[in-house]
């Protein structure tokens, strides 16, 4: 486990915002053969490469022409996507109003300039090795026990953090909502330990059918599943909900000396969230739960249309 | 901080980045902007401290202090900003680029690959190849750009480049 968080941590990305050329050239040269570093040369286009770059750690100069370090850290920490990427402060300040403003703000550290390689590695990996740590124990919580997916928790942060990134990039993001065809009987039948085997198979063929970087897949309860298609538009949407439907028909569940095979009912749908203003930044302040309630309400409604139409089937929202 | 051969690489963009910035400071004051004089400052401040340069650093402070207040930092202040910063300048040898005469351009596309991914992505790995881009002719504007961390523009231009050099 220790390990495996060692390895998570030599693979972070590093974001280093400061205005002056020099200090980026030397940042980058004391961290660049250990972490993967990104560099920008001014708030704005830090703030823009935070959104586009998946970041573990971000570096933040104070005193920049136009955005400020200041309003920098007050922009991440106001934003649900990149609120917990801890932030150094790398400043040439001896103000110590400076440091309890900072602080306050949801800044991590401080790192004082001249920067000093050594302080800037180990204060570095301090922070990475925290933030992987803390990573691994919300991962338990987000986890489905029987079947090792997303849980239901996890799907609703996922939904939410799925749909602003669909409102900003005006890309499709699909939904499926999976129902196993007469569970109750299949339980009945088999017993409920197989009926465990049966939702394991499932999400295992979910897993494997939906295997983008931008696919997610979900128990939502019971035996119910859900998987959220980034960037994916309606025809693309049923053609993966047609394979998934036909993979799951097509997969053998072992129940102690028998083999049976189960179905699933979907419901499918897509869905490109309606932008509220021009400015990227206005994303982060819609509220898209009414929203997202009325598409998942929907892709519901099209899982009990397939089932009342027979089952083993997908319908569409 | 770090090997000789990292500070001297500093030492060398220092020279680059900061040898006209007391004009640029004056600039600023002329024109009344004493914010963008003390980001000036500021930013040599550092920059110096970084390259172990502290009679800078304190000359440098000695100009911050009544900025930061708002405040136009005194004559004798001023001058021994400028003297001092001469000094550090004037003994930083910067070699001068070589001119290519002859360079192969198969790795010249393949260089050109990489770092148009790297420059997309903004990524500090582009630094490391900047020696061998300058075996490269008409890269002047490039490296310049790539040392200014303005990728968005470097991009540009690189661009431009693969089609004037059919790269």
């Amino acid at each position: 486990m220790i390990q495996n968080l060692n390895q998570q941590v030599k693979k972070s990305r590093i974001l280093v915002i400061d205005d002056s050329p020099l200090e980026l050239r030397a940042l980058s040269m004391i961290l660049s053969g250990i972490y993967d570093v990104k560099l920008a040369n001014s708030g704005q286009i830090g703030l823009d490469l935070a959104q586009k770059f998946k970041t573990d750690l971000i570096l933040l100069d104070l005193n920049m022409p136009g955005i400020s370090g200041f309003e920098v850290l007050t922009k991440l920490k106001n934003d649900e996507d990149l609120a917990d990427i801890p932030v150094i402060i790398v400043t040439g300040s001896d103000d110590s109003a400076d440091e309890v403003k900072g602080l306050e703000l949801g800044a991590a550290d401080f790192i004082r300039k001249p920067i000093v390689d050594a302080i800037v590695k180990l204060r570095v990996g301090v922070h990475l090795q925290l933030r992987a740590q803390l990573k691994l124990v919300e991962s338990f919580s987000l986890v489905d026990g029987l079947t090792g997916i997303g849980n239901r928790r996890n799907f609703d942060q996922t939904m939410r953090a799925e749909f602003r990134r669909a409102a900003r990039s005006g890309q499709p993001l699909g939904m499926l909502m999976l129902d196993i065809d007469h569970f109750k009987r299949f339980n009945d039948r088999f017993g409920h330990i197989n009926g465990d085997e049966c939702l394991k198979t499932v999400a295992a063929v979910m897993t494997k059918t939906a295997n983008r970087g931008s696919d997610f897949v979900f128990r939502w309860g019971g035996e119910e599943f859900i998987v959220l298609l980034g960037e994916t538009p309606m025809e693309g949407v049923i053609a993966v909900a047609e394979r998934l439907r036909q993979n799951i028909e097509d997969t053998a569940i072992y129940c102690g000396e028998e083999i049976t095979f189960a179905t699933v009912s979907i419901g499918a749908g897509a869905i490109i969230p309606s932008p509220i203003g021009t400015n990227p930044n206005d994303f982060k302040e819609v509220d898209y739960t009414p929203e997202i309630k009325k598409f998942t309400i929907a892709v519901n409604k099209a899982l009990h249309r397939a089932k009342g139409g027979g089952r083993n089937r997908v319908e569409l929202a | 901080m770090g090997g000789d051969d990292f500070v001297g690489k500093l030492r060398i963009k220092f020279a680059k980045e900061q040898g006209d910035v007391f004009v640029r400071i004056q600039n600023a004051l002329k024109a009344g902007d004493i914010k963008g004089a003390f980001l000036l400052v500021h930013t040599l401040k550092g920059a110096a401290g970084l390259i172990g340069e502290p009679m800078l650093v304190k000359a440098a402070i000695a100009a911050e202090h009544p900025l930061r207040h708002g405040e136009m930092p005194g004559l004798i202040v001023m001058e021994n900003l400028q003297y001092t910063l001469d000094d550090v300048v004037s003994a930083i040898y910067i070699p001068q680029r070589q001119e290519v005469t002859e360079w192969d351009k198969a790795a010249a596309a393949e260089l050109f690959d990489g770092l148009q991914t790297m420059l997309a992505e903004s990524s500090a790995e582009c630094f490391m190849i900047l020696d061998d881009l300058e075996k490269i002719p008409e890269t002047e504007e490039l490296v310049a750009l790539i040392e200014k961390c303005d990728f968005a523009a470097a991009l540009d231009e690189l661009l431009e480049l693969r089609t004037k050099l059919e790269l």
